[in-house]
């Protein structure tokens, strides 16, 4: 018995080698134990607290009309990169290696559920001049801080931070860490857009990894196809002019929280406004 | 007699283990103490308001759980009841402050002025574990030692955390990383990507805790949860300082899996916006 514990004790001390603990690559599943109304349903019109937004991102959110994701130049927007992991998605993540030297020179990503690819380069080029093409997923380099990953994205299309209208402009730039902790891999993302955040804005979200190989996990990717699909006049932008979104008072009722809230702003993401939201409910009842 | 010398030696493995090394204070990658905010741009109308009765849409709570919150009810509050969710699965995401700082070489203290509470991560209880170089100038995952039982004593709603540091090795040492970058063969100096720097995380495990609430709104963890959370530190390019907790909360009796969440913290200049607030006032 004697024995059998010493050798035991000798093996606690024995190095283990584990070498998959930082490996990030393989098939990632979501979890929506946070912003889960934001991320799967969607939140109602006029839901913007907790985002840094300027006097025109405001504006245009408050502009934006639903029915405009029926139009055939909207239909097939697919969500940027800032918002698209946020969403329902599975992620793949497979390392591409040069075929002459078998060296890593990039990490490749499959967003599941809108087919998107997207390339982060790792061998040190640099990114590309301004005028060169925006895309849905921009252009990614990536680097180690440790057994983090970190990527810096550029040259993203215009699109949304959240899919109630709130905007995202072409000038949007984004640093992206994926750092793995057992079998959960925590994404942060930090957002930067001159137009329309008055300050940059963080997100994190975790996945979980997928074993076996998620057979019957994936959807496939089906190609979009505008078409008509409303009544609607053809060439119209559905909108709302300055003060005449009917939804403000909507979303007030619906939420119970007053519109100066519910309109977003940077004061809205620090503890300190709890104070004035009681204020604001105070003053309502 | 032997035999009992035996198991006190076992016992005490892991505390001798990490002994050996610098203390948990010399061993941290980067300064971490200091003012740091919480900044709310996830879960805000469940955190910045209040979520109401029988809101827990994103939470896996089995049926008690479901059974206990939908019978929450206010008007039975209980002065006693003001710090139930105010426990260590739930303060990380109530909006407030974390001051920082080290209570001796071993002892990181968290205090928070929302709910005015203390945590102390106590070092040098869990395993080892983490990356290091070893004589190859290969970089190896390695475990070492077991975790210590915690000590008996009360549950309380901070309970009672063990923590340590999961290093990331240094890249100047490394001359072969066949295991660094997800063991994926990347060489420290090949185009650049690995970032010079000490890095890593700050692994934390708390048990022996007071049942409480993982929501103000009445949603129950019991006092055999666990929580398990994982912080990394960063500074962007813009330079501020930032970390994010990875917060993971098993609790059989009143959740269907484990719950989890990350949230963000940007660090303060100094503390001249930190606001003590009791669990009542708040």
């Amino acid at each position: 018995m004697r024995r059998v514990l010493i050798v035991a004790a000798l093996l606690a001390c024995v190095p283990a080698v584990a070498h998959a603990q930082s490996d990030i690559t393989g098939e990632w599943a979501p979890l929506f134990h946070e912003d889960q109304v934001d991320r799967v349903p969607g939140l109602g019109p006029v839901d913007f607290a907790g985002l840094p937004l300027t006097d025109g991102a405001r504006q245009w959110a408050l502009s934006w009309d639903a029915s405009r994701v029926s139009v055939l130049e909207h239909q097939c927007q697919v969500h940027v990169l800032p918002y698209i992991l946020s969403g329902p998605t599975r992620l793949r993540i497979s390392a591409r290696r040069d075929g002459n030297t078998e060296r890593i020179v990039a990490f490749d990503q499959y967003i599941g559920l809108w087919g998107q690819d997207r390339t982060i380069w790792v061998d040190g080029r640099p990114h590309p001049p301004a005028i060169a093409p925006h895309t849905w997923m921009g252009f990614s380099t990536g680097v180690w801080e440790g057994n983090t990953f970190v990527v810096r994205t550029s040259h993203i299309k215009q699109g949304w931070i959240r899919r109630n209208g709130v905007p995202e402009s072409d000038l949007v730039t984004t640093t992206e860490r994926f750092t793995r902790h057992g079998d959960m891999l925590t994404y942060v993302i930090y957002i930067k857009d001159p137009v329309y955040l008055t300050e940059p804005l963080v997100r994190s979200r975790n996945f979980v990894r997928m074993s076996g190989l998620g057979e019957g996990n994936w959807i496939a990717a089906t190609p979009c196809e505008p078409g008509e699909e409303t009544a609607a006049p053809p060439h119209g932008v559905p909108h709302y002019l300055p003060g005449e979104n009917p939804f403000v008072a909507e979303a007030e009722r619906r939420t119970g929280i007053p519109a100066e809230a519910l309109t977003g702003g940077a004061e809205t993401l620090y503890p300190e406004y709890r104070l004035r939201l009681k204020e604001l409910l105070a003053n309502r009842k | 007699m032997r035999r009992t010398a035996l198991y006190i030696l076992l016992a005490a493995l892991p505390l001798t283990l990490s002994a050996q090394g610098p203390s948990a204070r010399a061993q941290a990658p980067r300064d971490v103490t200091g003012y740091w905010v919480s900044v709310v741009s996830e879960d805000w109308h469940q955190r910045m308001a209040a979520a109401r009765k029988g809101d827990f849409t994103s939470l896996p709570l089995n049926d008690e759980g479901k059974r206990v919150a939908n019978a929450w009810d206010p008007a039975k509050y209980k002065p006693a009841d003001a710090c139930r969710p105010f426990g260590a699965p739930a303060i990380m995401r109530v909006p407030g402050r974390v001051h920082i700082t080290w209570a001796d070489d071993a002892t990181l203290r968290i205090d928070t002025d929302a709910g005015q509470q203390t945590r102390r991560l106590q070092f040098g209880t869990l395993a080892t574990r983490g990356w290091r170089v070893n004589g190859r100038g290969e970089i190896e995952w390695f475990e070492q030692g077991r975790d210590a039982t915690p000590p008996a004593g009360p549950a309380t709603w901070q309970g009672y955390s063990a923590a340590r540091w999961d290093l990331a090795p240094d890249p100047k040492a490394v001359r072969n990383a066949v295991f660094f970058a997800g063991g994926l063969g990347t060489s420290p100096d090949g185009a650049g990507i690995v970032v010079p720097g000490r890095f890593g995380s700050l692994h934390v495990v708390t048990t022996r805790l007071r049942a409480g609430y993982l929501q103000a709104n009445g949603v129950p963890y019991s006092e055999s949860a666990r929580v398990t959370e994982d912080y990394d530190f960063r500074t962007e390019d813009d330079g501020t300082e930032w970390f994010t907790v990875s917060t993971i909360v098993e609790d059989s009796k009143y959740l269907s899996a484990p719950f989890v969440t990350s949230t963000d913290f940007r660090k303060e200049a100094d503390g001249s916006k930190w606001r003590p607030t009791s669990c009542a006032e708040y």
